[in-house]
């Protein structure tokens, strides 16, 4: 069993891993493996294994790269404030995998709302994955980011607050973005979505058609 | 209420309508894939019709049942699917609805508005 089959069993239900392997190892054996190159049969198969990614996974896996990012940067540099133009690049990036996550969903299903709902769960997803590395990392890296300039604002509402731990009160204030953040999740991989919608929409009306065949395939 | 179909549903559900193709003796999952592919005429992930398939099955729309494996399959089972008569309801409703669309309008279109 190579790498894809491993995949592709941890993305189906239990149910179908027999069925769609088989009809994918089919496919790969009599049409794709005499037609294509090594390589180019290779990339067919972990293609089709991809499709079978959900936005809720994809929005995860980028939550993950962009929280583990995030950590590597605090761990090089704890006191490194977040430039404008760091932040920018990073949501500019967040938005572009969004729309595309959202793209290929829409694509697969030919239905806008497919696009749309895709973003909005990618996005909740994603916010929600680098939720959890922002609270690692404040727990993780309290005693160093806690002199950074971007954490005067809290540290001030900290010693107003009553809390006796600023560990604690971090948590708290963290906690309490929770609901905001998901929400901002939704609604910006919302409009990811709505953008990746109309571009499929653009692209199905320019897309050159032949006549509807009436023979059988092969 | 009737069920709304999407193009990709509608599409899995005329493959497994045509009797005179392959797939009217063999309706499993690679055969509808290259189907439906065929029809619209565009290069379609597995993913997305075993999604699809997977959604109708949820929606009563069709129907499956496992069928032995072959040595080229590695001797993996093929699941069989088969439209149930919801489906046959949906799809005729769909083309209803599109033909009360297009009622009146002579085709094909010509000229911008």
């Amino acid at each position: 069993m190579n790498w894809g089959d491993v995949a592709l069993r941890l993305l189906v239900r239990a149910r179908d891993r027999e069925t769609i392997s088989g009809d994918l190892l089919e496919e790969y054996r009599e049409e794709v493996q005499p037609k294509r190159s090594p390589m180019a049969a290779r990339l067919w198969y972990a293609r089709q294994v991809v499709s079978f990614v959900s936005p809720l996974a994809w929005g995860v896996a980028i939550g993950v790269a962009a929280g583990a990012l995030q950590l590597l940067e605090t761990a090089i540099e704890p006191l490194a404030d977040d430039s404008a133009g760091g932040m920018m690049a990073i949501v500019g990036s967040l938005m572009l995998l969004w729309t595309l996550t959202s793209v290929a969903a829409g694509r697969r299903t030919d239905r806008f709302r497919a696009a749309v709902v895709s973003g909005c769960l990618v996005g909740i997803a994603t916010m929600a994955v680098i939720y959890v590395s922002s609270i690692v990392r404040v727990n993780v890296f309290l005693d160093q980011i806690r002199y950074r300039g971007d954490w005067v604002n809290l540290v001030s509402r900290f010693h107003a607050s009553g809390f006796h731990s600023l560990r604690a009160y971090a948590n708290y204030e963290y906690f309490r973005q929770l609901p905001i953040l998901l929400t901002l999740g939704a609604v910006a991989g919302g409009c990811c979505g709505t953008v990746a919608g109309t571009i499929n929409g653009r692209v199905r009306k320019g897309a050159p058609r032949t006549a509807t065949p009436d023979s059988p395939p092969r | 209420m009737a069920e709304h179909l999407g193009a990709l549903e509608q599409a899995v559900l005329l493959a497994l309508v045509r009797q005179r193709t392959e797939l009217g003796k063999e309706a499993y999952g690679r055969a509808i894939l290259k189907e439906v592919a065929h029809r619209l005429d565009r290069e379609l992930a597995a993913g997305a019709v075993y999604a699809t398939l997977d959604r109708l099955e949820g929606k009563g729309l069709v129907s499956s049942r496992l069928g032995p494996g072959t040595a080229v399959r590695g001797g993996r089972p093929k699941r069989h699917y088969a439209i149930t008569s919801d489906g046959i309801e949906a799809l005729n409703n769909a083309k209803a609805a599109i033909d009360r669309l297009w009622a009146g309008l002579r085709t094909p279109l010509k000229g911008t508005l």
